[in-house]
């Protein structure tokens, strides 16, 4: 039922990866955008259209995570060279305003240990929150690399008043098949949120950070 | 009414409005309804008891921009927040707003929700800028007093706030949730927002409605994950993982609850719809409990249209709904054209008149 083949976007993929590696090579990972032009969508009266989405593959790998854990937590996280910090720790930024912006901005995103995770507000105020970077919750029970990859693999969609979404799905380092993979699951997931489907959909286009674009539907 | 699942409704009759959408429905009195719509207009529907709609109040431009929710304060009063940036307490008695609560910074409002307990209204502002948050005001109907707001917590999020609650029976106790996926819990007896906030819990994912469940907390996101997750106590320093805090969490629910979307959530049920089989259901739920076998269809649901509001009467045993097809529906069961008085319970509000008897026989009038 899907409109868009895995053939077909694979030629664009190819097309996209042919330009980043060799007509037009950068000297950082260009990540790879899906741009979703909406059609049939009243953004003043339908309903919101907003979420995440994880994929399998990490679309932008040099995201920052510190984990703010407990005692057990703590000892995971350096264990695989994860930044962290205890209960202490965060005692000892005492609530300075000027620290926990700074520690706010050091860092893409946060996982505390669940029994952490309530303390929070009490221990930094509502600074993470402010920042968009309050902290996903991990238990003794999660992976916690798993769940730090889980992080990593999560993107935000949200359409504002423009009928117009941009997504990230991976970078031009991932092989062909991963793309494709990561462009087909984030499409269909999309679409299957809006409520008249692929009625909803002017395009698609896929475009890598200063690449142009290969319209996919 | 919905633990005989042998029940099957159909539509008794529609009002419609198109290309207008019906943004919200909600009790005023036994038989009086009233809506919001996207044409800016609030309109009052007479409901009597059994396939009853007809509309008798009209006020257009109840707000210049977009009424973006509708609280009600008492059988006469109802307050409602707009895109303008202004919210109004309404007079049904003189049909007019009587006050206009205003806030500092001007921004769109999204959301809305009143406690009786404490005569506060609580709404959700748009992000603008670095700031969006929840403004709060109190003593509506003191004219004396000035419309300026008692709280403005700016700093728990930092995206549109799309819903507020008031906790039912504990005064001073809100939730905010917003598009940046948490929910906040407040206490609002307390001006300084840092110790205000109580407890924040992260949904991971755009939050479309958040309420209570007795003293839990439940969070339905914008793509259709729930779950409900167990109060905290900030200062609690304990080491160990509690598996009774654990919240519950149900993931995407598109397919376990057999729909494309959620409606709403109300106190004891889910109302769910599928837009490609123009199919809407009402599944019964106590708190993490779904009952998915008493499920109650309403056939042919608003078309193929979403369904923005459902309402539902218990004792007379029917069900009001608002659609984008512009129509307010209501659905009865053919053997309760006419019953008794009624008594409301309705999806998506925590105003309850009565304890809801679920399992008591239909009065018949």
């Amino acid at each position: 039922m899907s409109k868009i083949t895995v053939a077909g976007v694979r030629g664009s993929v190819k097309e996209l990866l042919d330009y980043s590696e060799n007509t037009k090579k950068r000297n950082f990972l260009e990540t790879v955008e899906l741009q979703i032009g909406l059609k049939n969508y009243d953004t003043q009266r339908d309903k919101r259209f907003s979420g995440t989405v994880k994929l399998p593959q990490v679309p932008r790998p040099n995201m920052t995570i510190c984990v703010f854990g407990d005692a057990h937590d703590v000892d995971r996280a350096k264990h695989i060279g994860v930044d962290a910090m205890s209960v202490d720790d965060l005692k000892k930024l005492n609530k300075n305003k000027k620290l926990i912006k700074k520690l706010a901005k050091k860092y893409n995103a946060f996982i505390a240990s669940e029994v952490l995770i309530k303390q929070v507000p009490r221990l930094l105020g509502p600074q993470l929150s402010k920042a968009g970077k309050f902290p996903t919750p991990v238990s003794h029970a999660d992976d916690l690399y798993g769940k730090i990859t889980e992080v990593k693999s999560t993107i935000k969609f949200q359409l504002k008043k423009v009928l117009c979404l941009a997504v990230a799905v991976g970078n031009v380092g991932m092989d062909e098949d991963q793309l494709v993979t990561q462009i087909m699951i984030a499409s269909n997931f999309l679409v299957s949120l809006l409520k008249k489907h692929w009625q909803n959909v002017g395009s698609l286009v896929i475009k890598s950070s200063m690449g142009p674009s290969f319209r996919i539907y | 009414m919905f633990s005989n699942k042998s029940l099957k409704f159909v539509r008794g009759k529609s009002v419609g409005y198109s290309p207008e959408y019906v943004y919200s429905l909600d009790v005023l009195t036994p038989s009086r309804v009233l809506s919001s719509l996207s044409d800016k207009s609030l309109r009052i529907f007479d409901t009597g008891s059994g396939a009853n709609i007809t509309e008798t109040v009209k006020l257009s431009n109840a707000d210049q921009s977009s009424i973006s929710g509708v609280s009600i304060v008492d059988d006469n009063t109802a307050v409602t927040a707009g895109q303008s940036g202004v919210a109004k307490v309404w007079d049904f008695r003189q049909n007019k707003a009587i006050r206009e609560l205003s806030h500092s910074a001007n921004t769109p409002l999204l959301s809305v929700a009143y406690s009786k307990l404490t005569n506060t209204v609580a709404a959700g502002t748009e992000l603008v800028g670095q700031d969006s948050g929840v403004v709060i005001w109190c003593r509506l109907r003191d004219l004396r007093n000035p419309r300026k707001p008692v709280r403005e917590y700016i700093d728990s999020h930092n995206d549109d706030v799309t819903c507020v609650a008031f906790h039912p029976t504990t005064p001073h106790s809100l939730l905010s949730g917003a598009t940046d996926g948490l929910v906040t819990r407040y206490n609002t007896a307390i001006s300084d927002e840092d110790d205000a906030v109580m407890q924040v819990v992260n949904h991971g994912a755009s939050i479309r409605c958040t309420g209570f469940f007795g003293n839990d907390v439940y969070a339905l996101s914008h793509m259709e994950t729930f779950s409900i997750y167990k109060p905290t106590d900030k200062d609690d320093e304990a080491e160990e993982d509690k598996p009774e805090n654990k919240p519950t969490v149900f993931g995407d629910v598109r397919e376990q609850w057999g729909c494309e979307y959620v409606v709403d959530i109300g106190k004891s049920y889910a109302a769910v719809g599928s837009n490609s089989d123009a199919k809407l259901s009402l599944i019964p739920m106590k708190g993490q409990n779904v009952f998915l076998e008493n499920r109650i269809e309403l056939p042919g649901a608003h078309g193929e249209e979403v369904v923005r509001c459902v309402l539902v009467d218990d004792r007379n045993s029917r069900i009001f709904t608002g659609g984008e097809d512009g129509n307010v529906s209501v659905w009865l069961t053919e053997d309760h054209l006419g019953d008794g008085t009624s008594e409301w319970s309705q999806v998506g509000n925590d105003r309850q008149k009565h304890k809801k008897h679920k399992d008591k026989r239909f009065k018949p009038y």
